[in-house]
């Protein structure tokens, strides 16, 4: 969605780390495996020697900060943050130089909160409709409810001309949608900015508030382009066939026309920064990963667009690039201070104040500073108000591991080493991520910091068509999610830390979330004899049939103007129109081999998941083999994904406990309603995962 | 008979002013509430004080003159009968109309002369029928009061059997007509100088009787059913009063959980898959819903159904309300009461009437009998969604469900799925798989669906079923089964399982066609010969399955000839009445026979 598309800052996806080295620094190849195994070693070393990390209760791990989302205004005055407090959630504003707080919503839940780049305002948008707080008076107001049949929603805000937002509604017209972007003023007047046939993702206003630039899908393939916009006319500028991606971040206008800046593939591997300047018809790369092994995944532009200030990668933490040397130096202080950080920016307008998030895989909660660039200074915020739970000595930073697939194709995953304990004897849990199309970006989350806690070793595979690592990685499986391929990469990537020391083979588990779940039941179905134990959750148990289910009822697995199923699909290298390849996908699935299931199994299933419908795991469970029936817990209330904390911390709850069946690292009691709710939904006698005595729950 | 009439007026003058009034406050305040029009709870009850209030004043004016001497008094007036029941007769619809007629046609002709809220033709036709119903219950007051027994107020309960229908108020005003007349008829019949000498003339006699009878026949059903029921508990037999429904019999399937509904369904089968499908059952959650729309409403219906006919289009303030008179919605704004033109077939503004009384459905759709429509708020626009076969209509609403819309008709469960991404306010229906309903709408009790990953599971039960409308079950006897289907992927209805279930209580407690065949047949005609809009077609049938139903009938019939033949063996009734009476017997039975003893006195010849 476009939600970030602030020209003065584009802020892609939400971690980044600082990274000053030059592009030479770290080649790609078997010199980053070698140093890649080498800084394993160390960390081996590191984790083995340290003390032991005390038991943390899973109540612990399960909490949240009550200050979030704390965001700097653009002149640099103001911060705004969410203040949870009696189970409701306030959206209050700080002045920065007098400290004063004033509260602007009681309830700001369901409501994404935005500043207008001329700071007049903060946008508040929720699926209902818009609202603005004003600055001036500090009065706040609803100004449009959206239309449900123009199927109206909130588009995004526009650096160049702030006095609006965009709002984008869907109409049928002679039986084809047409998508109309408005205007929507702080009075709720609106305008039309434009109306088009495909649906539009990021647009660019000029400083008259006239769409001038803006990608979005073209023709039957569903390609990606950028357009500029005159008068009636567009024009093409960049066409990015699937899964290449670019999008226009922002454009500076001078005398000799306009510069035009870019994040795409350009038909190269990586995502990188471009630019076309004036009647130039060539995009320039300006920035690319000198590492050579990741997408951009953040850049920071000056103030008046006229050029680019940092841009960030991700080969395994964030690394930031600074154009000039003098903001090179700032970052590189501030990696400094925080080595092995990953850094969030806001800078203010005039450059001089920048907010900043760092978060590490060992920090519960991610951590704020306001940075003065001229005085240099680094102030913590809200540090009392978010200090951790958990202290970042009892949780593990992550490690980033490479390793060769089964045809020599480098790989790379994160490594998570519990300390104290001798990693040749401990447990090894490979937690695989969903998707396919998505990635482990090595951060902190409950299950990995629980289980590591409870003195198991977990890897987090970057598997073949994961994310983040160019167009060649994302569709090198070609489609094969089968016995081989993606399982392959899972395999020989434990198989890897095996072999140099790391975990027991005869105490490998394996989970994992939707395609991560179904990757888990892969393994336990053509692995019979490797694993003691997994948990699939939300699993799809025919990954064929699923993508099937998910081209003919919709749901939110595909957004409904991108590209369906059939081209989609293609599009990253599966042959899904290929009937032999539906019947690979059918004869390798977990069902087909349910009856054969031969390694302990707890499953989890959100009943109203409209992705993976209950009623697929439920046929697994019945045809399963009656000896290893799988345990399995069905959560009425949630989707795809829980979401309150009692269904979240059940699903915590089965990982834990099940880990601890087999490897007996320990589980936290249950309170008495997690209790009462696992009694109530964990079927086929799984509730014997409750009968430990020390499972009894606290008074 | 003028000064008689006006006397009888000048009796109750003053609390038939202020009950009238009373009556019009109470309209007012009723039409105050709500669009008294509009609404269908609300009638019931006016019908109910119309009754009542026939049946009280006819027991205050003609009760009064039931001693012996004052109706001597009475019926020795230098009148002949005829005119002294005319007299009070055109008393007591003078203050029925003035108590029950006027109040309405006040509220009602100031609504449509006041308001822009729809006020059709029946409206005021109704108005005339509720003013009958209230004479026909002073007719049944009034011959109680000077009947031998003052049993014979169950004659009321034939008008209500017979006349009481909501159908077109064109259509009753026939039934209504001919049942008021026959009221009036035996009343006057019963004005007589010696109420205890028999009744004169054959005909006479019949038609006195069978009122009479309908009524003893609905009371013998309710004795005998009470009776079977505390038999039942006394003994510990009664299914429906046992801690557990017996195994395998049909209280226990519909009293069960759909998914457990599918394991009894799956139970028997030999099919490979039923064991995995039985296991699945607990697991998921399968719907369950039956034809449980009964009817749909008829053009210039006496009275609503509890079905809305009206909706508010919020956007612009419009309340659309249905005209029988024109077959389209009129608007209005409920604020202003400003009139906002027509709502027809093609939308707003548009006056192509509809051919049949539609219903509004949830999520802002219509449908008629066999029609689907989806209203289009922008265009305020109808866009037909799905039609029916001919001769097909729906019998549930439509159900939303697994992400489906499920259409249930007489003939088919179809499942549709909206086209999402068709460009359309309207989401286009794509037919996802139907199948046939096994054995018909008839004795259908519930479906019960559930979605698989290789399919679907349809669970089909047949019961007793749900009669529709009146007083008792059918009089038709069947066994029930339960069928489950599965559809295929591709939407192919497959492989079929079939359950026999136990129907859990002996054939004579089913149906109570044994205790008058032939009142039976009577009673269920008009609900056959009058359109009233049922959602499949009301079966008469004359002979039930069930052995023992027609031993039991036969049974009753000859003992009802024989202690009829006793009983009237040796009285004083003449031969040729004696033999009214056997055949009267031979023919209805049980209530014949009891009606014999309420309106005869059995003198013994000397």
């Amino acid at each position: 969605m476009m939600k970030k598309n602030l020209a003065f800052l584009v802020a892609i996806f939400a971690t980044m780390i600082i990274y000053s080295a030059s592009a030479d620094d770290n080649p790609s190849g078997a010199g980053g495996e070698r140093d890649s195994l080498s800084a394993l070693k160390a960390a081996m070393k590191s984790a083995e020697q340290s003390e032991r990390a005390m038991n943390v209760p899973r109540e612990d791990f399960m909490r949240r900060a009550a200050f979030r989302d704390i965001t700097l205004s653009p002149d640099g005055r103001w911060l705004s943050y969410r203040h949870e407090k009696d189970k409701r959630v306030e959206l209050w504003l700080r002045n920065i130089d007098s400290g004063e707080d004033r509260r602007v919503m009681s309830n700001i839940e369901g409501f994404d909160v935005e500043w207008s780049s001329d700071v007049a305002r903060l946008w508040l948008s929720d699926d209902k409709g818009l609202a603005v707080f004003d600055i001036s008076n500090m009065m706040g107001r609803r100004i449009v409810r959206y239309d449900e049949d123009r199927r109206q929603k909130f588009w995004s805000l526009d650096h160049n001309f702030p006095e609006v937002a965009i709002i984008r509604e869907k109409i049928p017209v002679d039986g084809k949608w047409q998508y109309r972007y408005l205007a929507v003023d702080g009075k709720g007047k609106t305008r039309l900015l434009r109306e088009t046939e495909n649906t539009l993702m990021h647009l660019l206003l000029d400083s008259k508030g006239v769409l001038r630039y803006a990608s979005g899908y073209d023709d039957e393939k569903f390609d990606t382009v950028i357009w500029r916009f005159d008068n009636n006319a567009r024009h093409e500028l960049m066409r990015c066939p699937l899964p290449q991606q670019c999008r226009p971040v922002a454009f500076h206008e001078s005398g000799t026309g306009d510069t035009l800046w870019a994040l795409a593939h350009g038909n190269e591997n990586l995502l990188s920064l471009q630019k076309l300047e004036g009647e130039a018809n060539q995009w320039q790369t300006v920035h690319s990963d000198p590492r050579k092994t990741s997408d951009a995944v953040s850049l920071l532009m000056q103030a008046d667009n006229s050029d680019w200030l940092a841009m960030a990668y991700r080969p395994d933490m964030v690394e930031w690039h600074g154009r000039t040397s003098g903001t090179s130096q700032h970052l590189g202080k501030l990696a400094e201070q925080f080595p092995r950080a990953n850094f969030d920016f806001t800078v203010s307008h005039n450059g001089k104040r920048w907010l900043l998030r760092a978060s590490k895989a060992n920090w519960q909660y991610d951590r704020y500073f306001l940075y003065e660039v001229e005085q240099q200074s680094l102030t913590p915020i809200f540090s009392k108000e978010r200090e951790a739970h958990i202290a970042s000595t009892q949780l593990a930073e992550s490690v980033p591991v490479e390793w060769r697939g089964k045809d020599g194709m480098t790989l790379y995953g994160y490594l998570y080493l519990p300390n104290g304990i001798p990693l040749k004897s401990a447990p090894l849990i490979a937690i695989l991520h969903g998707g396919p199309y998505n990635r482990s970006n090595g951060d902190d989350d409950i299950a990995t910091q629980l289980l590591v806690n409870r003195g198991y070793v977990v890897f987090k595979p970057n598997f073949r068509a994961s994310t983040g690592h160019g167009v060649d990685y994302v569709t090198a499986a070609r489609g094969d999610f089968g016995r081989e391929g993606v399982l392959d990469d899972i395999i020989t990537g434990m198989d890897y830390l095996l072999a140099n020391g790391i975990g027991d083979k005869n105490k490998q588990a394996v989970l994992g979330h939707s395609f991560g779940g179904y990757a888990s039941l892969l393994a336990v179905t053509h692995y019979p004899d490797r694993f003691a134990f997994a948990v699939p959750t939300a699993a799809p148990v025919d990954m064929a049939w699923n993508m099937k289910d998910i081209a003919i009822e919709g749901g939110s697995a595909l957004s409904a103007e991108g590209p369906p199923v059939e081209v989609l699909f293609p599009g990253y290298g599966v042959p899904y129109g290929e009937k032999s390849w539906h019947q690979k996908m059918q004869r390798d699935s977990p069902l087909a081999h349910a009856e054969s299931l031969s390694t302990p199994l707890y499953l989890w299933a959100g009943a109203n998941d409209d992705r993976v419908p209950l009623e697929t795991l439920v046929r697994y469970f019945a045809e399963s083999n009656k000896v290893f029936k799988p345990a399995l817990l069905i959560d009425p209330e949630s989707g795809h994904s829980p979401s309150e904390r009692l269904n979240v911390e059940a699903l915590a709850w089965l990982i834990e406990a099940s880990a601890d069946k087999h490897f007996g690292g320990g589980v936290s009691p249950p309170s008495r309603e997690l209790k009462q709710f696992l009694m109530k939904n964990l079927q086929n006698g799984a509730t014997s995962l409750l009968d430990k005595k020390d499972t009894e729950p606290e008074e | 008979m003028k000064d008689f009439y006006l006397s009888e007026l000048r009796r109750f003058r003053w609390i038939v002013l202020a009950a009238g009034i009373g009556n019009l406050l109470l309209l007012t305040f009723l039409n105050r509430i709500g669009d008294l029009l509009q609404s269908s709870y609300f009638h019931g009850l006016l019908l109910l004080i119309a009754m009542v209030a026939g049946l009280v004043l006819a027991i205050f004016q003609v009760g009064s003159y039931r001693k012996p001497s004052q109706w001597a008094w009475l019926i020795h007036r230098p009148l002949s009968t005829t005119r002294i029941f005319g007299a009070l007769a055109l008393s007591a619809t003078t203050m029925l109309s003035l108590l029950i007629f006027l109040p309405m046609l006040i509220v009602l002709v100031g609504v449509d002369l006041l308001t822009t809220r729809v006020v059709d033709l029946h409206h005021y036709v109704s108005l005339v029928h509720v003013l009958a119903f209230s004479l026909m219950a002073w007719m049944a007051g009034t011959h109680a009061c000077i009947s031998r027994s003052r049993f014979a107020i169950a004659v009321l309960l034939a008008p209500l059997l017979l006349a009481l229908h909501m159908v077109s108020v064109f259509v009753l005003l026939l039934p209504v007509s001919l049942t008021l007349g026959w009221l009036t008829w035996i009343t006057l019949k019963s004005f007589r100088a010696n109420r205890d000498a028999p009744i004169h003339g054959s005909g006479t006699l019949i038609l006195t009787a069978l009122p009479l009878q309908i009524g003893l026949f609905l009371l013998c059903i309710a004795i005998v059913r009470f009776l079977m029921i505390s038999g039942g508990i006394l003994l510990g037999t009664d299914p429906l009063n046992t801690d557990y429904p017996p195994k395998g019999g049909l209280i226990e399937t519909e009293r069960s959980e759909p998914s457990e509904e599918f394991v009894l369904g799956l139970a028997n089968s030999d099919d490979p898959r039923a064991e995995s499908w039985k296991s699945q059952m607990p697991l998921l959650e399968p719907v369950s819903f039956g034809p449980w729309l009964k009817r749909f409403p008829v053009r210039h219906q006496f009275s609503s159904l509890p079905l809305p006919s009206s909706w508010h289009d919020i956007e612009r303030n419009i309340f659309w309300a249905f005209s029988h008179d024109r077959m389209l919605f009129i608007g209005r704004n409920p604020e202003s009461g400003v009139a906002e033109g027509v709502f027809g077939m093609n939308g707003v503004g548009d006056d192509t009437p509809f051919t049949s009384v539609p219903v509004v459905a949830e999520h802002g759709g219509l449908f008629t009998t066999n029609e689907l429509y989806g209203i289009d708020k922008q265009s305020q626009t109808l866009i037909k969604r799905f039609e029916l076969n001919e001769g097909e209509t729906f019998t549930a609403l439509p159900q939303r469900e697994f992400g489906r819309l499920m259409l249930l008709t007489s003939q088919r469960l179809i499942v549709l799925r909206e086209d999402k991404k068709a460009a359309a306010t309207i989401a286009p229906l794509l037919l996802d798989w139907e199948v046939s309903l096994p054995g018909g709408a008839q004795h259908l009790t519930s479906v019960s669906v559930v979605e698989l990953m290789d399919g679907w599971l349809v669970s089909f039960v047949y019961g007793n079923g749900m009669r529709q409308i009146g007083l008792s079950q059918f009089p038709v006897i069947v066994e029930p089964w339960q069928q489950v289907v599965h559809i295929d992927a591709e939407g192919n209805p497959g492989a079929t399982i079939k359950r026999d279930i136990n129907p859990d209580f002996p054939a004579m407690q089913r149906s109570y066609w044994w205790l008058s065949p032939a009142l039976e047949v009577l009673t269920t005609w008009p609900e056959v010969a009058l359109d009233k809009g049922l959602t499949w077609p009301m079966k008469v049938m004359i002979v039930p399955a069930a052995t023992s139903q027609w031993v039991a009938a036969a049974l009753l019939i000859l003992i009802s000839i024989a202690v009829a033949w006793w009983w009237l063996n040796g009285s004083r009734i003449p031969a040729s009445r004696q033999w009214v009476w056997i055949a009267s017997c031979a023919v209805i039975g049980l209530p014949a026979l009891l009606s014999m003893f309420l309106l005869e006195s059995r003198e013994r010849k000397v």
